[in-house]
């Protein structure tokens, strides 16, 4: 913006300059030309005038000669001889002022001659008068002396004529140019006009933006000053605030203590409740020095770390101080942002109560320790009882179930006539729960003895160790329809000898319960889901009730009658122990008559 | 050639229904019932007794066990090559492993079910008595 009006500005000016100088030219070469043309009227003038002068003295000449022929006085004479003199000089003057004018000077040259001639001519007259008067007047009748002052008249109007015409011409010249130049200067003197009230246009213009901006300007000026104060005024209300909460923040924080010393360790900041606690009156702490504060003897033990802090150590101290607190105290350098350290600052928590609650912790944590031990100790006791107890289970209580069976078994065999068919029966009764019961304590021995046994882990191939299962459990299986669809199975790494165990059971289970339907169908498989594996069982065979499903693992729980199906009520439990063993988990879904699925799962990341 | 068979167990219903076992199948041999391990080591380190074809030793007896005597045995270069044939009620791993390092020739566990532990007595008698032919 600026720049466009100064470029204007310039133009404007540069114009003008031009109009101006054209002007002074054109002014310039006009008044040369005027000057030469009044030059030329004057030469005109002058011509005109000398050459009316040399025919007026020829005049006079020749009044006098007829004078003096007339009256034969010599005094004509003389008048003759005076103006003979002014025309010399006149015709001197006309040979200095056509001397540029070869026409004009020959012209003046024949005036010179008729001149001559003519005061011959008064010479021969004067002197033939002498002779007497009718000569002379005879002479003078002729007409000569007329004559050659017409041939002077002639030549002198030539002269003048030309000279006329050529002023004539010169000021013919002088008008055309005279209009030229007005034109041309009122035509540039308008131009310079214009331009001038162009310029001062803009410049006004200028001038007004100008005085806008800054009348703007200043008020920008004045409503930002404004504004910095408000916010000068704002900030120092919010450093206010600020400084209040850190103050506060130092005397809120409870059983604690907060100082700040300067260079000259006085304090700049005393807060906290665990000065007062101590005996300080904090408000009396600021600005005093640490050495009228605190005891000599406490300041021994402050000097060599106010030392430190200052040459930019932070330093944390675990202290009783002699007021009998136990405190935890932090000292830290303050620095600036060139990094000088401009004070120092004590922090102390009171940690007496924690201390206190360490100790009993640590009492706590003893006595825990040793019981942990006596128990652990008890436990390995128990540990040892049990095996113990299940060592002479297994072995002190089927003696007698042995005997049992056994002294039955020859009852039968020996008094099978006496006893009859009813003492018969009941010897068989006795026999097979006999048997029953050793089914039970084998079954609850090694269930026992699961849940001590480590799980050693090694790869499985599924669809190998199921296969054998099955080949191993289908071979005693009668002429019944099995129909037995094993899906390939994801492999897995586990104990083997378990997870057979696993498979025993669920197979097992599985050809048990279908035993009642014409054809037995029994499905396999296994998907995987993450990193998670499931594997199920699915058959067609008596199923269970679902409102019973959360018996179905438990030890000795049993969904079907004795008669129904046989089995101690032990499988199921000693899968769900082998499963949780390896991470897994196991459940079942079923309906009475329509089948029963089992599902286990086994993670693939242990 | 010899033809005691030496039964040490202390269950006198065991002990009972072996020997009726051995007897319904026919053995001729002769059996030597002993109640427990001290009996049956006074027993065998006794050069008047004849030393026995096959001794069926129970594991969890009084005074001494049959883990005991078995160690005693199979330690003693006279005694080692008689068979030894571990009877007992557990299945104890324990039993079992230390049973054959010591280098029992068979262990068997006793079932309840008594015409099992018939058909066990009558074949371990066969085998034994029978079929195995112990070095000279």
């Amino acid at each position: 913006m600026k720049f466009y009006f100064e470029k204007r500005v310039l133009a404007g000016f540069l114009c003008t300059i031009i109009a101006l100088a054209l002007l002074i030219v054109f002014s310039f070469s006009s008044t040369q030309r005027l000057i030469q043309t009044s030059g030329l009227l004057n030469h005109a003038l002058s011509v005109s005038n000398t050459g009316d002068l040399v025919l007026n003295n020829i005049l006079d000449m020749e009044a006098s000669n007829r004078g003096y022929v007339v009256t034969g006085d010599s005094i004509f004479l003389t008048a003759v001889q005076n103006a003979s003199n002014p025309l010399d000089r006149c015709l001197e003057k006309l040979d200095s002022l056509t001397a540029s004018d070869s026409v004009q000077a020959k012209r003046v040259d024949s005036l010179h001659r008729f001149v001559e001639e003519k005061r011959a001519w008064s010479r021969h007259i004067a002197g033939i008068r002498k002779q007497g008067f009718e000569p002379a007047r005879a002479l003078i009748a002729e007409g000569k002396g007329r004559l050659i002052t017409i041939k002077i008249r002639a030549c002198i109007a030539r002269l003048q004529f030309r000279e006329n015409e050529n002023f004539q011409s010169v000021n013919t010249i002088k008008a055309n140019s005279l209009s030229q130049f007005r034109l041309s200067f009122i035509g540039l003197a308008m131009a310079s006009f214009i331009t001038i009230i162009y310029l001062f246009y803009v410049i006004n213009q200028t001038l007004k933006a100008r005085n806008e901006a800054e009348a703007n300007l200043l008020q920008t000026v004045y409503f930002t000053r404004q504004d910095l104060e408000a916010r000068v005024e704002d900030r120092n209300e919010k450093l206010a605030e600020i400084n209040y909460i850190y103050r506060s923040l130092a005397a809120n924080i409870p059983g604690t203590a907060i100082t700040i010393l300067d260079q000259d360790e006085r304090y700049l900041l005393a807060e906290g409740d665990l000065l007062e606690k101590m005996g300080y009156i904090k408000t009396d702490m600021p600005g005093k020095k640490i050495s009228e504060v605190i005891t000599p003897k406490n300041y021994e033990y402050y000097e060599g770390l106010i030392h430190r802090a200052f040459a930019g150590e932070t330093i944390l101290v675990d202290r009783q101080t002699l007021s009998g607190y136990y405190t935890l105290m932090k000292v830290v350098p303050l620095k600036k942002s060139n990094d000088e350290i401009f004070a120092i600052m004590f922090v102390l928590i009171d940690v007496t109560e924690i201390k206190k609650i360490q100790v009993e912790l640590a009492d706590l944590n003893n006595v825990l320790e040793s019981k942990v031990t006596q128990r652990t100790e008890q436990l390995i006791e128990l540990n040892k009882e049990l095996e113990a107890f299940t060592y002479s289970v297994s072995h002190d209580l089927r003696a007698p179930l042995r005997a049992i069976s056994g002294y039955a078994h020859i009852i039968k065999e020996d008094y099978a006539p006496v006893l009859g068919d009813d003492g018969n029966r009941v010897s068989d009764l006795i026999i097979s729960n006999a048997i029953r019961m050793g089914k039970l304590i084998d079954d609850l021995l090694s269930f026992s003895h699961l849940g001590r046994k480590e799980v050693s882990r090694a790869k499985i191939n599924m669809n190998n160790l199921v296969s054998e299962v099955l080949k191993e459990h289908t071979i005693q299986e009668d002429s019944r329809k099995l129909n037995i669809k094993t899906l390939p199975l994801e492999a897995t790494t586990g104990d083997v000898n378990m997870m057979r165990q696993v498979w025993v059971n669920l197979i097992s289970n599985a050809l048990k319960y279908t035993r009642k339907k014409e054809v037995a169908d029994i499905e396999i498989g296994s998907f995987k889901e993450g990193d998670i594996i499931t594997y199920y069982i699915r058959d067609n065979g008596a199923g269970f009730d679902m409102q019973y499903a959360d018996k179905l693992f438990g030890v000795f729980q049993r969904l079907h009658k004795m008669n129904e199906f046989e089995g101690t009520g032990v499988g199921l439990a000693l899968t769900q122990t082998i499963i949780k063993k390896h991470g897994g988990k196991i459940w079942a879904e079923s309906k009475p008559n329509e089948g029963a699925t089992f599902y286990f799962t086994l993670p693939t990341i242990i | 050639m010899n033809s005691t068979i030496l039964l040490v167990e202390d269950n006198p219903a065991d002990a009972e229904l072996a020997i009726r076992a051995f007897q319904k199948n026919n053995f001729t041999h002769h059996i030597v019932h002993l109640e427990d391990g001290q009996e049956a080591l006074n027993y065998l380190y006794d050069s008047i007794n004849e030393m026995p074809r096959l001794i069926l030793l129970d594991v969890k007896m009084p005074r001494v066990d049959g883990i005991e005597v078995l160690r005693k045995l199979k330690s003693d270069e006279n005694k080692k090559v008689i068979p030894v044939v571990m009877l007992t009620s557990s299945k104890e791993e324990r039993d079992i492993s230390d049973s054959y390092s010591l280098g029992a020739n068979a262990y068997i566990v006793k079932p309840v079910n008594f015409t099992q532990f018939t058909d066990a007595v009558t074949q371990l008698g066969l085998f034994w008595m029978v079929l195995n032919h112990p070095p000279k």
